[in-house]
């Protein structure tokens, strides 16, 4: 389970303060796939980042299977990478001289597990994603839907925590933003994933169990689905209206 | 692929070997062309020619580091785009949770393993390098002492060269990897890099700088000593730096121009803005190329000046020929005649002057002493030839010199002299008078642009001291139609050869004080090349 205490942060320039996430309060269950939508600078990214590690929150916590991780010293953070939080990046973030199959290999290489659990582990992914057919092609050989589900397999390698998917469907056609929300709903249902997804796309976050909307760097409402994707979406088309006005660029 | 990170390192260095190819290229490139650029600046067949100590030896040598200094800021330069390579890999990996420290040992040894096998690549190619180069030059150069021969000194330079690079790069790239903020890898976009704006003061100081470190560069260097060596080339430096800083402003100009006259500004501020941008972009390489252009026109300037120079000096010298020969193997004027004769040349004006070699002790204005040998003759001599009425007093001696030599009196700045007699090893003081001065007298060039005039007596009483090999007459020789006595001057040259058994006594001129500066007698062995008229050195 990840808990979102207060989470807040400011940026400093020219003396000028800007605060971007003013006392954030959420809380994200295991096995939940949870949508953040907002306007441009509503501070989601800058949220994904202060979990991820990757900036430094001016205060609150983020608590994480009972540990804060805001507290957490550089090598710390690290093992809290390998371990605990799966990455999806909107450009995929694949490396080019490695096969698809390397790819998923590699946190587990950095986790140190057996060759052979790897292998076997790998295997599954593949065959829960649907890339067996290019496990052994190379990144510059496959779609950009095909690199996400790879992606994606990546990030659960290591069974952690929660993944965490900044604008995943970003650079992506529809049918393969498609392809791309059904593996996140194949990781859930299969693999009881926890996901934590930043988005712009309507469409990719009514498939979500949940939307946190953000404005102004606080949580402007929460929005749970309880039917089918297509009345959610239409749920959070009025939502986001009513969130964002005139400033909502979806 | 392995199961283990190493696995992952080699088969990522395998499949991205295209990437590296630049930054491969470039290493080799800048270790080559250094090492051979030592090879040449310190092989034999250069340091021969160019005197110790003197201003050619330390201008050639300041060229040689400074260009040194260049290549390093190219391979900073080049390691950046390594990095840009890297920096995809190194992001994925922190994301994916992998420590810095690991990182850094991922990628250093990437970097180590390249640099190495470039490096070595580079030294193994400097000395045919070098050959390339110095057979281009003797496309030009007809000279008689252009043997190739290898400097090793320079090639040892090179590899400690190399050695440097390799960890100055190691270094950047450690604390790149240390830093790094991995959002701005990931998010990867292009941004605008924010750039200090133009500066009025420090534009003006680097346009001030540039010649002042130059300047302070030729000045000091020229006077000798340690400290004022060492102020020399650190104004040498602040001239480099301040080539740098005046790059930046100069990109920044339009900044400037805000300030002071926004309409000239705002009439041309696209311009203005893509010169910042671009040049910006561009400093470090804008500035390594400026340095190595700066340094070859120069270089090129530098030697051009010395054979245009040499050519003008040779033209307005009062002789065609000068001939100095020791009492150990005597030339006469009846030989040079028969020699003239015997090369259709007609020799229109010939004078002689006996003269002594002695060891005397350089007094500079630094305070400073050394030991250099003079050429002495007697005041009688002197002034049989000159026409003039020296008169000198037992136990002095008279500085003469020509104006263009009036350098050489920096060596006498005291009110008396410590003289030194090779044959004998004893040593004498002598009072220094007043210099004099002449020009036209002597040709510029030979052993008598300036020497030590003594009095008949104490002259006569020395010489009945010394050894043939410290005594020595000068034949100084005007002909018809100088540009057509090369057989004349190949005969003479022969003649002089045959006489010293097939070798020419290239520092005859050092010769008295080899016992005070430890220095040895250096003979250049000649050969007769007989199919085309032309001497080569062996």
């Amino acid at each position: 389970m990840l808990q979102m205490e207060k989470v807040s942060k400011t940026y400093h320039s020219k003396g000028i303060d800007y605060p971007v996430l003013k006392e954030i309060t959420a809380t994200i269950h295991d096995g939940e796939f949870v949508a953040i939508m907002g306007p441009s600078g509503s501070g989601k990214t800058t949220l994904l980042n202060v979990i991820s590690g990757f900036i430094s929150a001016d205060g609150g916590k983020v608590i994480l299977d009972g540990q804060d991780i805001l507290t957490g010293e550089e090598d710390n953070l690290a093992e809290i990478r390998q371990h605990k939080l799966g990455f999806v990046f909107q450009d995929f973030m694949l490396l080019n001289g490695l096969t698809i199959r390397e790819n998923i290999f590699l946190p587990q290489i950095i986790a140190g597990k057996q060759k052979s659990k790897m292998e076997q582990n790998t295997k599954k992914l593949l065959s829960v994603f649907g890339i067996e057919e290019i496990a052994e092609k190379y990144p510059a050989e496959v779609s950009g839907g095909q690199k996400q589900r790879t992606s994606i397999a990546r990030a659960l390698s290591n069974n952690p925590s929660i993944i965490l998917a900044d604008e995943p469907t970003g650079n992506l056609d529809s049918k393969s933003s498609t392809a791309v929300i059904e593996a996140f709903l194949n990781a859930k249902e299969k693999m009881g994933a926890t996901i934590f997804m930043v988005t712009h796309d309507a469409f990719a976050a009514s498939y979500a169990d949940k939307v946190i909307a953000l404005k102004d760097g606080i949580v402007f409402g929460e929005l749970v689905r309880r039917g089918q994707p297509k009345d959610f979406l239409d749920e959070l088309l009025d939502f986001t209206r009513k969130v964002n006005g005139d400033g909502y660029d979806a | 692929m392995g199961t283990t990170l190493n696995d992952v390192s080699r088969k990522l260095f395998k499949n991205n070997r295209k990437q590296y190819g630049l930054f491969f290229f470039s290493i080799i490139f800048s270790i080559a062309m250094t090492g051979a650029y030592g090879i040449l600046q310190y092989s034999p067949t250069i340091i021969n020619v160019l005197v110790d100590g003197g201003s050619t030896q330390t201008i050639s040598q300041a060229m040689f580091f400074g260009s040194m200094f260049g290549i390093i800021v190219f391979l900073v330069y080049a390691d950046s785009i390594f990095l840009k390579y890297k920096s995809r890999e190194i992001g994925i990996f922190l994301s994916l949770g992998i420590d810095r420290r690991s990182v850094q040992r991922i990628v250093v040894k990437e970097y180590t393993l390249l640099f190495q096998i470039a490096a070595l690549l580079g030294l193994l190619l400097s000395a045919p390098l070098a050959y390339l180069c110095w057979t281009f030059l003797n496309l030009f150069l007809k000279t008689q002492e252009t043997a190739f021969s290898i400097g090793y000194a320079g090639l040892a330079i090179a590899f400690l060269f190399s050695l440097l690079n390799w960890f100055i790069l190691r270094t950047i790239n450690r604390r790149y990897i240390k830093t790094v903020d991995i959002l701005k890898i990931i998010k990867a976009s292009d941004e605008n890099e924010a750039t200090k704006n133009g500066n009025l003061f420090l534009l003006i100081l680097g346009i001030l700088l540039v010649p002042a470190g130059i300047i302070a560069f030729f000045t000091l260097q020229n006077v000798g000593g340690f400290l004022n060596t060492f102020l020399a080339f650190m104004g040498l430096a602040g001239a480099v730096l301040a080539v740098y800083l005046l790059i930046i402003q100069c990109a920044s100009i339009g900044d400037i121009l805000k300030k002071y006259n926004d309409k000239a500004y705002y009439k041309n501020i696209v311009f203005y803005n893509l010169l910042k941008q671009k040049i910006r972009q561009y400093t470090r390489s804008i500035f390594v190329a400026t340095l190595l252009i700066t340094f070859t026109i120069f270089g090129i300037g530098f030697i051009a000046a010395g054979f245009i120079d040499g050519y003008n000096v040779a033209l307005n010298e009062s002789y065609d020929y000068t001939i100095n020969a020791t009492y150990e193997y005597p030339m006469t004027e009846k030989r040079i005649e028969e020699i003239a004769a015997k090369s259709n040349a007609t020799i229109t004006d010939i004078e002689y002057i006996d003269c002594l070699l002695l060891g005397v002790q350089n007094n500079y204005k630094s305070g400073e002493r050394d030991w250099g040998s003079r050429i002495i003759v007697s005041e009688d001599n002197f002034n049989a030839l000159s026409d003039m009425a020296i008169s000198v007093t037992k136990g002095s001696y008279t500085v003469y010199y020509d104006s263009s030599m009036k350098y050489k009196l920096n060596a006498f700045s005291a009110d008396n002299s410590l003289f030194y007699n090779p044959t004998t090893e004893q040593e004498f003081t002598l009072t220094q008078n007043e210099p004099t001065c002449r020009d036209g007298l002597f040709n510029t060039r030979s052993v008598f642009s300036s020497f030590l005039i003594l009095n008949n007596e104490d002259y006569h009483t020395i010489a009945a001291t010394l050894t043939n090999e410290y005594k020595a007459v000068s034949y100084m020789i005007n002909v018809n139609n100088w540009q057509d006595t090369a057989d004349f001057q190949n005969n003479i040259l022969k003649a002089v050869i045959s006489d010293n058994d097939g070798v020419i006594f290239t520092n005859w001129h050092n010769s008295a004080t080899f016992a005070k500066t430890g220095s040895q007698a250096e003979y250049l062995p000649f050969e007769d090349n007989a199919e085309n008229g032309h001497i080569i050195p062996l």
